[in-house]
């Protein structure tokens, strides 16, 4: 079973193409690295497996069902059902404290778990800034809350989009860490990046260029 | 167990408060807005209702038609009649016997004014008036009830403010009066007067030698003669045979109550556009500067609702969150506003009222209710509608657009 099949996406915008024809399939449980240089259209790819893009042509089957069919607001629904986002830039709202911004994922999925959005923020470390806002938290920090809060409600996928980008050696490690442990919980990853070594975490490395596939590295090799 | 304090849980108001508290300032001055129209058309359209009122009351129980005065005093009695302002002026009595006879004049009662010295009961000086018992048609329609018997030479009726019961005495130039009446009231200068016999009346200003001669001479003067004219006959025209006959022997002037009133409700006309034009321009201005800050902060905006969108908000719920948002700014506003404006006319209402020169009523409970609920309903009106642009942009665009615009 597949958690992830794109089919001859493309998407693109006036004459560029951002994507080209992209085929790939990400088995349930496995965890992908995708790579390129900046412009070659990964966050494209990104947006358009997490509901929040839709390609120009192809389809993308998540979880067995095409969500290139749906309308926005089933991708809304297919997005906070399924799919755990993790940003390079840190979307956290920012009048909300690091509890109240893991609960609001709750609260948009199904209900509101005090005490599950606590150990989730426990799992990343930061049980005790719970209370804290996102200004008052270092970039490791915020980042640290976007994953309690794309692991709160048992996503299938997640996908995180350059997750270490901003931070130093410890943050990332701490980081990759968490996913190495969503990972051995069954969910399917995809991270983006620019670092080999952290591309190296995943079974598979996908390199992007000019919105094609102009690569594909087996890392347990 | 978590010894973590009690968090409340994540609903749609909450957001749309956490937002707004985060934002103190901001959110201060959006208040401030919409609180500026609130007040002001709540506490300007109450004054001009207890205005109203007061003119109005004035109006239909102030029963002369005409007022005579010497020469000169007319305003002075206006003041007397309207604010109470004490004051002491003489035109010789027998003019009331005369003028009766003319044609069309139903009534003549006159009275005496003396401005007290402060007495007892009352930090400032009184208004003491006496008035012809037998002749009365103009103390008498403000009584509360009515005295069983006539009123002695030592017995006063006074006005509503005067802190003087019934069975209370008050002394006067020395002289000392039982309270025998109180009178309703009656929003004019009547309130904070203290009304007896004429015979009390000459007595006292012997007492107080305001006129030289004796009793006997004082006798001759009173102060004011209220003339009431039959329905068929003008005031105007009255007056214009009064002056024809007597305007020269006795150096009159004439107060037309009617003129009066319509004079005084001719103000109230203006006053209530400038309170009613100045909300509007409160509404207008509230409208605008809500706009234009709601405006000027689609884009951060955006990427904030973006973050909700990508959770899972549905486009109703960001819409129903923000707009729940401006309903709170609106509702403080016209909450803090109205209370603003109560509280400052508790305390201040008389007085306005009294540095007008004009007759004042509190407005009913149930008045005051409705006016405000008319103000809280168009205040509630305000930030919605000034933000309705800006929500509805804000929420326009697709999730991922939201993001990338955010970046
Ligand atoms: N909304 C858009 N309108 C027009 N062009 C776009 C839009 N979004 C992306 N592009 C273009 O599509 C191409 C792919 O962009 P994308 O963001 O996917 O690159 P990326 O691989 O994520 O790069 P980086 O490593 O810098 O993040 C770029 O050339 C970009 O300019
Ligand atoms: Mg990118």
């Amino acid at each position: 079973m597949n958690i992830l099949e794109v089919n001859n996406v493309s998407k693109n915008y006036g004459s560029l193409y951002a994507l080209a024809d992209i085929n790939m399939t990400v088995g349930d449980g496995k965890w992908l690295s995708i790579m390129g240089p900046s412009g070659s259209g990964k966050s494209t790819l990104m947006n358009i497996i997490g509901c929040m893009d839709k390609p120009t042509s192809g389809s993308v089957i998540l979880d067995g069902q095409d969500i290139t069919q749906l309308s926005l607001t089933d991708l809304t629904v297919i997005r906070r059902d399924k799919i755990g986002l993790i940003f390079q830039q840190f979307h956290l709202v920012p009048y909300l404290t690091a509890l109240e911004n893991v609960m609001l994922a709750q609260y948009y999925h199904s209900m509101v778990d005090e005490k599950e959005a606590l150990n989730a923020l426990e799992r990343v470390g930061l049980h005790a800034r719970a209370k804290h806002l996102p200004r008052q938290l270092s970039g490791g920090e915020q980042q640290r809350v976007c994953i309690a809060r794309a692991l709160i409600n048992y996503p299938k996928l997640i996908l995180a989009d350059e997750p270490t980008g901003n931070l130093d050696e410890a943050n990332e490690s701490l980081v990759m860490n968490l996913l190495h442990q969503l990972h051995q919980e069954g969910s399917s990853i995809i991270v983006v990046t620019h670092s080999p070594e952290v591309a190296k975490h995943a079974e598979t490395t996908v390199v992007l260029e000019h919105g094609k596939i102009a690569q594909i590295i087996d890392n347990l090799k | 167990m978590h010894i973590m304090p009690q968090i409340k849980p994540i609903t749609i108001y909450r957001l749309a408060w956490r937002n707004l508290a985060q934002k103190p300032f901001r959110t201060t001055c959006l208040i401030i807005m919409t609180l500026l129209f609130s007040a002001s058309l709540f506490g300007g359209s109450i004054l001009t209702k207890n205005l109203n009122d007061g003119i109005a009351g004035m109006a239909n129980r102030l029963g002369a038609d005409i007022l005579i005065v010497p020469y000169g005093y007319e305003k002075e009695l206006e003041v007397a009649l309207l604010r109470g302002e004490p004051s002491t002026f003489y035109l010789k009595a027998d003019l009331a016997q005369k003028i009766e006879k003319i044609k069309g004049i139903t009534a003549v009662s006159s009275q005496l004014f003396i401005a007290s010295l402060s007495a007892g009961c009352c930090t400032s000086k009184l208004q003491l008036i006496g008035f012809e018992q037998s002749t009365d048609f103009v103390i008498s329609p403000w009584m509360k009830q009515q005295l069983t018997a006539r009123l002695h030479d030592n017995e006063v009726v006074v006005g509503s403010k005067i802190l003087a019961d019934v069975g209370d005495e008050i002394t006067f130039f020395n002289h000392r009066f039982r309270v025998a009446a109180k009178m309703d009231s009656t929003g004019m200068g009547f309130d904070t007067s203290v009304f007896m016999t004429m015979d009390a009346a000459y007595n006292l200003m012997k007492t107080a030698d305001l006129l030289s001669g004796d009793v006997d001479h004082i006798r001759n003067y009173v102060s004011s003669i209220f003339i009431r004219v039959d329905h068929d006959y003008q005031p105007k025209a009255i007056v214009n045979q009064i002056m024809q006959k007597y305007a020269v022997e006795y150096n009159l002037d004439f107060v037309m109550t009617k003129v009066m009133i319509s004079d005084i409700y001719k103000w109230l006309n203006s006053f209530s556009v400038i309170v009613y034009t100045l909300a509007a321009i409160f509404w207008l201005l509230a409208i605008v500067v809500i706009f234009i800050v709601y405006s000027s902060t689609i884009n951060e905006r955006k990427r904030e609702v973006g973050i909700l969108r990508i959770l899972g908000a549905s486009r109703s719920m960001l819409v129903k969150m923000l707009f729940i948002e401006s309903f709170i700014i609106s509702v403080i506003g016209a909450i803090i506003g109205i209370i603003f404006a109560t509280i400052v006319l508790c305390a201040f209402s008389m007085l306005i009222c009294q540095s007008l020169g004009l007759p004042c009523i509190n407005a009913s409970f149930s008045s005051a209710i409705t006016y405000g609920l008319i103000v809280f309903i168009l205040t509630l009106i305000i930030a919605p509608l000034a933000s309705s642009y800006s929500v509805l942009s804000i929420t326009r665009t697709d999730s991922y657009q939201a993001y990338r615009e955010g970046e």
